[in-house]
């Protein structure tokens, strides 16, 4: 390396280590800032960072999922002894993941991890990999999620399978054979391993539920399903051309989803206990998976690492709110926010909700997707649900038309005054449950917390 | 009285919340004793559109409008008759841009449309996104609602429309409308009513809403009264946006 590149890179490091070291003493957890500087200082400094691990870099992505995805698969790997540079706190662009390397690195630039696990944005992939080269690349789904920031959905894939035919095309690829949109990429390639869910007694047979990928990849011909387990993701064959749903390597079979407690399938013949609600949950757990064989590792390592763990802030996490129990889960897109319904539907008790719904960058300034969610099979469920953020009056009139009377909506937009009014109405025979998007789940985790030790104290 | 509500290619036109607009035409039936029934119609499935009450068109990717368009022109000379007898059509974005007279590519190839509407598009380098606010004069006198003819939505194009000799559904308030550029939004011929606006548009806007079906009410059964309905969450998400966007 000449000596302008070599100082370049050590002064772009230096910088970024001190700015995630002040970040870090000011209180803020320095996810992207050190990176973002870094790289306007020195371009390649992700390329640097990235090519001297023993083990290389796996990359996560995807529509839903991928958060927890990477946080099981790094659970796993950590079980098995890897030492990895990981962007843990969901920072997953280009600025992020330089800031994981960042904070990764020494001083002098060395790394003592031995594999990069990366989280990374779809809009991001084109940015990300060709810097960081992964040998595997685990992809969980395609779903609609915030169109104003990326366009449409076909062009999203578009964008990621072009990435990987540009700049990996012998990495391993991991793929749900579930759907179609993430199955068709790996058609005509060697070096896939699928992941897939055997038919289960939760599956849905006849109408079309999919909202995506109505059509195949290859040649437009609608595609005929056998089954749906959710969304598009099911066992479908396309009549036109032949393409069907590759048959898994990796297969989550006797699903049983427990209500609270979580869910369970038989990985193999061996039994895995998640501590997740919803039957997506089977689906990260199972790419996580898949990627941990794929890479050679014990499946008496993957077992643990999945029952022993805890969702993390925000999914599914759960809270005692005076005397009743109250779930808290992002929700961002329709796919996702139906199967929290389908979560929530199938407890025993009323439902007592808060959902609040904020429009800036990161929720997607269009909240259009709030009318593909399916509040109609809530509405009788719901004694009553206070509607926040933002966009308050927006949600009230989604749940006005999907059935729900008005006497029990409630238009709060202040998330605190919001969360006060749910911990009065709700009652030990409730459920309740908190579901914000990504801007206001913070804010509100926060107010729960302050509650929680609150109530400890008195 | 029933009405009978056309919703056409749903299977490839329902990107951004569209069926939203099919949910608020019926629930409006509903809540006044108006039965109400929606048909889906896709390829290749028949449909005369003078039988129909409404017909509704709303947005698809790209790969999705091009499936569907030579289907679209074997409907054409059957459509325009619909429109000429006063069938209440309403297109968004990409069923806005179909009715016209063409699409032209970035890269300079034009994709004839079924020419109903004397408009026509053009790829644009950037997509045009973000909340919208337009004056719409057609709307009805409605005072106590506040909401002073204007309607909210949200926009999401990268072709920029352009109208020759037709009206356009209003003046742009805030956002960018057909193009950014001419300062109009949409295109309002006879009972068609074509637009960007999503979000979804009928639901916050039920004036126009209650238009639609008083046209509809008009042209099958001689007579257009509505009920009064509350809207006051409806108007509450309206006036919210209005608001915002005056701040900018």
């Amino acid at each position: 390396m000449k000596l302008a590149t070599t100082l370049r890179f050590y002064c772009a490091l230096w910088l970024g280590k001190s700015i995630l070291l002040f970040s870090r003493l000011a209180g803020k957890p320095g996810t992207t800032l050190p990176g973002a500087v870094a790289l306007k200082l020195y371009p390649e400094l992700l390329a640097r960072l990235a090519g001297g691990l023993p083990h290389g870099a796996i990359v996560v992505t995807g529509t839903n999922g991928k958060t927890t995805t990477s946080n099981l698969l790094a659970e796993v790997l950590q079980h098995a002894g890897m030492m990895l540079t990981f962007n843990r706190a969901g920072a997953n662009l280009v600025t992020g993941i330089t800031s994981a390397f960042l904070a990764a690195s020494r001083w002098d630039g060395r790394n003592p991890s031995q594999l990069a696990l990366l989280e990374v944005d779809e809009a991001a992939m084109a940015k990300v990999v060709p810097s960081v080269k992964p040998h595997t690349l685990v992809i969980t789904n395609f779903f609609r999620d915030q169109l104003d920031r990326y366009g449409e959905l076909d062009k999203t894939v578009a964008l990621v399978k072009d990435t990987i035919n540009t700049y990996l095309p012998h990495a391993k690829l991991i793929l749900n054979a579930d759907d179609p949109l993430a199955a068709q990429i790996g058609a005509n390639r060697e070096g896939v391993l699928y992941y897939g869910v055997a038919p289960t007694d939760y599956d849905i047979t006849g109408n079309s539920q999919a909202r995506e990928a109505k059509f195949c990849s290859f040649c437009g011909h609608a595609y005929d399903y056998e089954l749906y387990h959710y969304g598009q993701l099911g066992i479908y064959t396309c009549p036109g051309c032949g393409f069907q749903r590759p048959v898994p390597d990796v297969l989550a079979d006797k699903v049983q989803i427990r209500g609270t407690v979580g869910v369970s399938f038989s990985l193999g013949g061996t039994a895995i206990n998640l501590q997740h609600q919803g039957f997506y949950s089977v689906y990260n757990a199972l790419a996580a998976a898949a990627a941990a064989l794929g890479m050679g590792i014990g499946i008496e390592h993957i077992k643990a690492a999945l029952d022993g763990f805890i969702p993390q802030a925000g999914r599914m996490e759960q809270f005692l709110f005076g005397a009743a129990r109250v779930t808290l889960s992002l929700v961002k897109n329709p796919t996702g926010f139906n199967e929290v319904i389908r979560a929530m539907v199938h407890g025993e008790k009323p439902l007592g909700l808060m959902i609040a719904i904020n429009d800036n960058a990161a929720d997607g300034r269009d909240i259009s997707w709030l009318w593909d969610v399916d509040f109609e099979t809530l509405a009788d469920k719901a004694e009553f649900v206070i509607c926040s953020g933002s966009r308050a009056e927006d949600l009230a009139v989604r749940l006005k038309y999907a059935g729900m009377e008005t006497e029990k909506l409630y238009v709060v937009k202040d998330l605190a005054q919001a969360l006060s009014q749910l911990g009065a109405k709700l009652d030990a025979g409730m459920s309740g449950y908190v579901l914000p998007t990504y801007t206001a789940l913070f804010p509100t985790r926060q107010l729960m917390n302050a509650a929680r030790s609150k109530a400890y104290a008195s | 009285m029933h009405l009978k509500i056309c919703h056409l290619y749903p299977d490839l036109m329902d990107l951004y919340g569209d069926r939203g607009n099919i949910i608020s035409l019926v629930q409006r039936c509903r809540w006044r004793g108006i039965e109400v029934e929606v048909g889906q119609i896709s390829l290749d499935r028949q449909a005369d559109f003078r039988n129909w009450d409404i017909l509704f068109l709303g947005g698809g990717s790209d790969r999705e409008q091009g499936l569907l368009y030579e289907d679209l022109c074997r409907r054409r000379d059957n459509l325009l008759s619909a429109v000429e007898d006063g069938l209440p059509v309403l297109g968004i974005c990409g069923g806005l841009q179909l009715l016209g007279k063409y699409y032209q590519t970035a890269a300079g190839d034009r994709i004839p449309g079924v020419d109903i509407l004397d408009l026509w598009t053009v790829a644009g380098s950037k997509r045009l996104i973000g909340n919208v606010c337009i004056q719409a004069d057609f709307l009805p006198d409605a005072p106590e609602s506040g909401t002073d003819k204007t309607l909210v939505g949200f926009e999401n194009h990268s072709g920029q429309t352009f109208l020759g000799k037709v009206e356009p559904l209003g003046r742009v308030v805030k956002g960018f409308g057909n193009n950014g550029m001419d300062g109009l939004e949409g295109v309002h011929y006879k009972n068609v009513f074509g637009t960007y606006l999503h979000g979804p548009l009928l639901p916050k806007n039920p004036y126009f809403t209650d238009l639609l079906l008083s046209l509809a009410l008009e042209r099958r059964w001689g007579k257009s009264e509505l009920k009064v309905l509350d809207d006051n969450l409806e108007l509450a998400a309206h006036t919210y946006m209005v608001n915002r966007l005056k701040q900018q």
